[in-house]
């Protein structure tokens, strides 16, 4: 069975997911590719916002869209080298 | 206790910087671990990983103060006497520590190495019983207090804990194949070596120049791990939890 994701798992899914998308995506398409429910979504991207990490923009057609800023790249930055550092000492 | 070092004296100096050189690399593993734990805390393995190498640095921190005093305050002649090892009756170069301080010194070194090792030891193999710790304090303590050859006691007290470490690692890097998992398997394995060394410096004072010197090794090896495994984070790879994710890379 795979093990629960934790709530930092969850915002690394997330913020992966729109930076695989070019850095920005549709709020819909994020809650599928990050594999969340429309309230989890909800309170999680709420604190992306708070945190600076990510920004809603409104586009053409008026989409709104979340973009990836600067802080979220180096905060998925930081997170895979902590990855990376658990694998290594197998924590 | 009283026999701190067995440093010939060509080589004072050259041990405090290695020692100094094996602090950084610790104290940085700690900060970055505790960062991690800051970041996560529900992760609570990360928190003991760093007050394993934080009490490691501790350790070393007094061993660099003990040995940096002595040394520096040899032309002043305040803790300048040397003894000839009785044992063998060659010209090494020892240092009593007579004063409360070295003697304080000395067993904060050893004491906080062991239980350093010893919380990393219970971090890896992912059990943690109050009785056992218990026993092992205990144990330590008097190897720490009453040994009368307390050099020889520590290092045999830290090896199998390293050995035991060390196996952990190399059974995680059978499991993940990561290159920095081998080089940390390799780093732990020649500070493994160091101790196995450290053992004859009253034999030889060139046991202890080389043990010394492999320690540096082995605390390069770890350093070297550890930039590596920043390195290769800034890659930024995309771990994948989603099980919808990981689905469609394996097609």
């Amino acid at each position: 069975m795979a093990k629960k994701r934790s709530r930092i798992d969850i915002i690394y899914d997330m913020l992966n997911a729109i930076k695989d998308k070019g850095g920005e995506i549709k709020p819909t398409h994020l809650m599928y590719k990050a594999n969340l429910s429309h309230t989890q979504m909800t309170s999680y991207l709420e604190e992306l916002v708070t945190s600076d990490t990510v920004k809603r923009v409104t586009k053409k057609k008026n989409y709104e869209y979340l973009v990836i800023t600067d802080k979220g790249y180096e905060f998925i930055q930081k997170l895979s080298q902590m990855r990376e550092f658990e694998k290594t000492f197998g924590l | 206790m009283g026999v701190f070092t067995f440093s010939p004296p060509w080589f004072c100096g050259v041990n405090i910087f290695i020692d100094v050189f094996s602090l950084i690399t610790l104290l940085l593993i700690a900060f970055f671990s505790y960062q991690v734990y800051r970041l996560d805390k529900d992760k609570k393995m990360n928190y003991y990983l760093s007050l394993a190498f934080l009490l490691m640095a501790a350790g070393l921190f007094a061993k660099v103060f003990t040995t940096g005093l002595i040394f520096y305050h040899q032309p002043m002649g305040i803790a300048n006497i040397p003894v000839v090892n009785q044992i063998v009756n060659q010209d090494i170069q020892g240092v009593r520590a007579s004063t409360v301080l070295f003697t304080f010194s000395v067993m904060l070194f050893r004491l906080c190495t062991l239980i350093g090792l010893y919380i990393l030891y219970s971090v890896f193999q992912k059990r943690f019983h109050l009785s056992d710790a218990i026993v092992v304090l205990t144990a330590f303590f008097l190897v720490t207090f009453y040994s009368q050859s307390g050099s020889f006691g520590f290092h045999i007290m830290a090896i199998p804990m390293i050995g035991l470490i060390a196996y952990r690692f190399y059974d995680n890097y059978r499991r993940n194949h990561m290159g920095t998992t081998l080089l940390l398997t390799a780093s732990f394995m020649t500070i493994l070596l160091s101790h196995s060394l450290f053992i004859f410096e009253g034999v030889s004072p060139m046991c202890y120049v080389t043990a010394e010197y492999i320690q540096l090794i082995g605390y390069f090896l770890l350093l070297l791990t550890f930039i590596m495994v920043l390195q290769h984070g800034k890659k930024t790879k995309s771990y994948r939890h989603n099980i919808r994710h990981a689905k469609r890379d394996k097609r």
